[in-house]
């Protein structure tokens, strides 16, 4: 019932809007209906019918006539529910993102091997007996994925390149932590493994440890035939999904 | 040559922003080569003599009360179903004869011929693709039929830029079909394909 008097709401002050703009006399009158509202009633119809016809009026009488356009920005903020289900009408569940959540936070960055260039949204997977976590590359590259239990198996997966797996252990992010504190802190850090350590009292490990893991990808030779075109590592193959890479992605041309 | 004529299992009034932006009036078209199991729209598979015939003529008529609404908030026509792009012929004649400011919106899943998808290309104003899921396995388990019209379809709009950039695509969670990471696959390999706007939700079923 609340919905419906929102949107007689909204309905009725986009009127308001319509007839202020158009110098049409109408006055606005709180809505007394008590019973179910599904937003309008013969009253509300009434009143729209009577502003179409005073419009038509205003044009008949060559007069300007503005509605287009009139109420885009007050819908928005005056939207009557978070997006919902198209024939229930209820509100939905939008589906968590639980991959930045955990005790170990792994990040890096992808790139095409030889060139450096960054792969976008690359299939970034982390999984080990009874969990998986899934994140995609940003505009740069770069990831970062979440763990609550080391080993795990990292694979990186891109179309055109063979796939990457490394696995991450516990033991390596501390050998990595204490090779960087205490022999070269300025040093390259070749695998960013940083541990959110809720007793530290300082950040010292996630900043000095900002530099993300290089993960290379290399292509995929046996995927490439003559008339295939590979885009920033990117392989079209005829009638496969991988040819789905759109004519404007197309950088490079490879020819065996 | 006779007038098309369609039959809709319901016009939906008053819709904000929900499909499509602005003011919209959701169209059911019966028919669709789907059978997906959690269908919230399966009146749409009815042969539909309990149905009335429509004229493109007598569904403006009854949908131009909004017309204001449509006008002033940029709003207009939601066509969904069942599947719309089987009636691409009256879309089209729709959009001829609508009044003009109405947006032309289009909830579709696309397993249709690319013809369908060419018919109305060119003045849908918003698309709202169902993709269910890219895995080709998953696809058939949940809705019956294959997708590689669907990634034909897709691979179109993507190698057309003015087209793509109006495309949003769902990927709905599907109780018991996919899982969150089988959604994230399906948003990689979109990404990669060029398109930019994603809606992930659960679908909800009682």
């Amino acid at each position: 019932m609340a919905r419906g008097k929102n949107t007689c709401r909204i309905l009725k002050e986009i009127r308001r809007q319509i007839a202020e703009a158009n110098d049409i006399e109408y006055v606005v009158e709180e809505c007394k209906y008590k019973g179910d509202c599904l937003g309008t009633c013969p009253k509300c119809e009434a009143e729209v019918q009577y502003l179409e016809s005073q419009l038509h009026k205003r044009q008949l009488l060559g007069k300007a006539v503005v509605v287009a356009g009139l109420s885009l920005g007050f819908l928005t903020a005056n939207a009557t529910a978070p997006a919902v289900d198209l024939a229930n009408d209820e509100p939905r569940d939008n589906v968590p993102d639980k991959t930045q959540e955990g005790k170990y936070k792994i990040s890096g960055q992808v790139i095409e091997e030889g060139t450096g260039e960054p792969i976008i949204y690359g299939l970034v997977r982390l999984e080990r007996d009874g969990f998986k976590a899934t994140t995609v590359s940003d505009l740069d590259g770069k990831f970062t994925i979440a763990t609550d239990v080391l080993p795990a198996k990292l694979t990186v997966e891109f179309i055109g390149f063979l796939n990457y797996e490394i696995i991450v252990t516990e033991q390596s992010y501390k050998d990595i932590i204490s090779t960087v504190l205490q022999e070269d802190p300025d040093a390259e850090l070749m695998a960013g493994i940083i541990q959110k350590d809720s007793t530290s009292s300082t950040p010292l490990l996630q900043e000095s440890l900002n530099l993300p893991m290089k993960i290379e990808l290399k292509i995929d030779e046996n995927a490439i035939q003559d008339e295939d075109v590979v885009v920033g590592g990117v392989c079209a193959k005829k009638n496969s999904i991988k040819r789905l890479i759109p004519r404007f992605l197309r950088k490079k041309r490879y020819k065996k | 040559m006779s007038p098309i004529s369609a039959k809709f299992f319901g016009v939906n009034r008053h819709r904000m922003a929900i499909d499509g932006k602005g003011v919209t009036t959701l169209v059911g078209f019966l028919g669709c080569p789907l059978r997906c199991k959690y269908c919230i729209n399966s009146q749409c598979y009815s042969p539909g003599n309990r149905f009335p015939d429509y004229s493109v003529d007598k569904l403006i008529d009854e949908i131009s009360i909004d017309n204001l609404y449509f006008l002033a908030t940029g709003g207009g026509v939601t066509f969904g179903g069942g599947e719309p792009l089987l009636q691409s012929g009256f879309i089209r004649e729709f959009r001829d004869k609508c009044p003009e400011g109405w947006n032309i919106c289009i909830e579709t899943s696309l397993n249709v011929s690319q013809k369908n998808v060419e018919d109305v290309a060119e003045f849908i104003s918003e698309w709202i693709i169902d993709i269910k899921d890219i895995n080709p396995e998953i696809y058939e388990r949940y809705t019956g039929k294959d997708n590689s019209q669907v990634i034909s379809n897709l691979r179109w709009i993507a190698s057309h830029h003015d087209i793509r950039e109006r495309v949003t695509i769902r990927l709905p969670q599907i109780h018991d079909f996919n899982t969150p990471e089988d959604i994230l696959h399906s948003e990689s390999l979109l990404r990669q394909m060029g398109f930019t706007k994603f809606d992930k939700f659960k679908y909800k079923f009682t």
